[in-house]
C-alpha cells in the first residue's frame, strides 16, 4: 500500500526559499560578470603597457638605425648625386629626337638617282623636302617607299606633293610635304 | 567590523532598501561594469588599435631604413666617385660651352663634314627628372657642308657622344650636281646644376640598377672614342658678376 505524504511546510516558507535561491544565483551572476569585466580591463591595460614598451623599444631601434645611416652620409650623398644625374641622363636619352629619325628615314627611302635639294624638319615631325631626278622609275620607287608602310616602318602618315615639274629633257623636280608620326604615337597605335 | 555590520543591518531595515535588497548587488555590478566599459575598456582598446598601427608603421620604417643601411654599407665610395665623374660627362653641372663646341668640332671632323658656321644661344628647354633635378639646356647652331652620307654619319654619331646632345632642328639644302649638301642644325646641349638637398633621412634609396649600369657603360665607351674633348673642369677665370662695381 502506498504511503501518503503530506507537505506540511508552509507555502510562504517555500516561496521565501525559492526567492533566496534566486537572489543567490543573481548575486553570483553579478559577481561573475564583475570579475569577468575586471579581468578584461586588466588584460586590456596590461596589453597596452606591453604595447607601449614594445613601441618605445621600436622607436629606440629606429633612432639607432637613423644614427647609423647619419654616419653614412657621404655614401648617401654620393648615391643621391649619381642616381639624380643618371635619372637626368635617362630622361634626355628617352626623349624622341624626331629630326634625326626623320632625316635617316627619308634618306633611306630615297633612291640614289634622286637628288636631295632641300630638307627641313619641324618639331612636330613635318618634313619639307625638295629634290630632283632624271629617272622617272627612281621617283616612282621613292613615292612607293613613301606610301608603303612596310618600307617606311609605318612612320609616314601623309605625303603631299606641293610641286612636281618635268622639263622637256626629262628632268623632274619636286617639292614634298611629309607628315611623320612620332615613335610614341607609333608605339601607341601598335598597342 | 561590528560597527559596519550594525550600519548595514540598520540600512537593510530601511523599508525601501529592504524592498529592493535583492537588486542592489546586481545593479551595482552592472553599473561598475558599464563604468569599466566606458572609462577603461573602450578608450584603451582604441589606444591599443592606434598603437598597433603605429607599431606596424614603425616596423615598415625600420625595414626600409634597414634596407637603406644595407645599400649604403655596400657602396664603394671610390667606385661611385668614378661613376659620378662619368655621369657628369654626359650632363655636366655647368654649361661648359667650350667642351660642347670641342665635341661637336671633333664629330664634324670625324664625319668628314666641313664647318661653315657655329654659334650658341640659350634655350628654355627644361625638364625635371624623378628626383626633381632640372635639366637646363642651351642650343648650338651649326652650319655645315658635305655629302649626304657624311651628314647621316654625323647624325648617327651625335647620339654616341659622352656629352649628351640632341638634334633639335635640321635644314638641308643640296648642291644640284656637286653632291654636296649644306645643313644647318640646332643642337640642344644639356647641363644640370648639382643638387643642393639630398632629402630626408627616411627617404628610401636604391642602388644602381641595370639601366643605370648600361648608361654608365655607354658613356664610358663613348668617352673612349672621343678622348679629351669633353671637359668638366670649371676652374676657368670668371668675369665680374657686376661690371660696374
Amino acid at each position: 500500500m502506498d504511503k501518503i505524504s503530506i507537505n506540511l511546510i508552509p507555502i510562504q516558507l517555500e516561496t521565501l526559499k525559492k526567492e533566496q535561491t534566486r537572489k543567490k544565483i543573481l548575486n553570483r551572476a553579478s559577481i561573475f560578470l564583475l570579475v569577468i569585466m575586471i579581468g578584461i580591463s586588466s588584460l586590456v591595460l596590461s596589453f597596452e603597457i606591453f604595447l607601449r614598451l614594445s613601441l618605445s623599444k621600436t622607436e629606440q631601434d629606429l633612432q639607432n638605425i637613423k644614427n647609423q645611416i647619419a654616419d653614412l652620409k657621404d655614401q648617401e650623398t654620393l648615391n643621391f648625386i649619381l642616381k639624380d644625374r643618371l635619372a637626368s641622363v635617362l630622361l634626355i636619352i628617352n626623349k624622341d629626337s624626331s629630326q634625326s629619325q626623320a632625316y635617316n628615314l627619308i634618306t633611306t627611302l630615297m633612291p640614289n638617282d634622286v637628288n636631295l635639294l632641300a630638307f627641313s624638319v619641324k618639331k612636330n615631325g613635318q618634313v619639307s623636302l625638295s629634290g630632283d631626278t632624271n629617272s622617272v622609275s627612281a621617283l616612282n620607287i621613292f613615292f612607293n617607299n613613301l606610301t608603303d608602310p612596310a618600307s617606311n616602318e609605318g612612320r609616314v602618315v601623309d605625303t603631299k606633293v606641293e610641286n612636281l615639274n618635268q622639263s622637256q629633257s626629262g628632268h623632274i623636280s619636286f617639292d614634298l610635304l611629309i607628315s611623320l608620326s612620332s615613335e610614341q604615337n607609333k608605339k601607341a597605335s601598335k598597342t | 567590523m561590528n560597527r559596519i555590520k550594525n550600519t548595514l543591518k540598520q540600512l537593510s531595515e530601511i523599508p525601501i532598501i529592504a524592498k529592493y535588497n535583492a537588486l542592489i548587488l546586481p545593479l551595482t555590478s552592472v553599473f561598475i561594469c558599464i563604468l569599466l566599459l566606458i572609462f577603461i575598456i573602450i578608450p584603451h582598446v582604441l589606444i591599443i588599435t592606434k598603437s598597433n598601427s603605429i607599431a606596424g608603421a614603425n616596423k615598415e620604417k625600420f625595414n626600409s631604413l634597414n634596407n637603406k643601411l644595407t645599400v649604403l654599407n655596400a657602396i664603394n665610395q671610390n667606385e661611385y666617385k668614378e661613376n659620378i665623374k662619368t655621369a657628369l660627362l654626359a650632363v655636366p653641372p655647368e654649361k661648359d660651352i667650350p667642351g660642347a663646341l670641342n665635341q661637336l668640332l671633333f664629330l664634324l671632323g670625324n664625319s668628314k663634314l666641313e664647318l661653315d658656321s657655329i654659334g650658341f644661344s640659350s634655350s628654355q628647354d627644361q625638364s625635371a627628372n624623378k628626383s626633381g633635378g632640372k635639366n637646363e639646356a642651351y642650343q648650338i647652331k651649326v652650319g655645315t657642308s658635305g655629302s649626304v652620307q657624311a651628314l647621316k654619319d654625323f647624325i648617327l654619331n651625335i647620339k654616341k657622344t659622352p656629352r649628351i646632345m640632341q638634334l633639335d632642328t635640321l635644314e638641308v639644302t643640296g648642291g644640284k650636281n656637286t653632291g654636296t649638301i649644306q645643313a644647318s642644325m640646332s643642337i640642344t646641349t644639356y647641363f644640370q646644376p648639382p643638387p643642393t638637398n639630398i632629402g630626408d633621412i627616411e627617404q628610401p634609396i636604391s642602388s644602381l640598377n641595370d639601366a643605370d649600369k648600361i648608361v654608365l657603360t655607354q658613356i664610358k665607351s663613348y668617352q673612349q672614342n672621343m678622348p679629351a674633348v669633353a671637359s668638366t673642369e670649371t676652374n676657368v677665370a670668371r668675369g665680374k658678376v657686376d661690371p660696374f662695381q
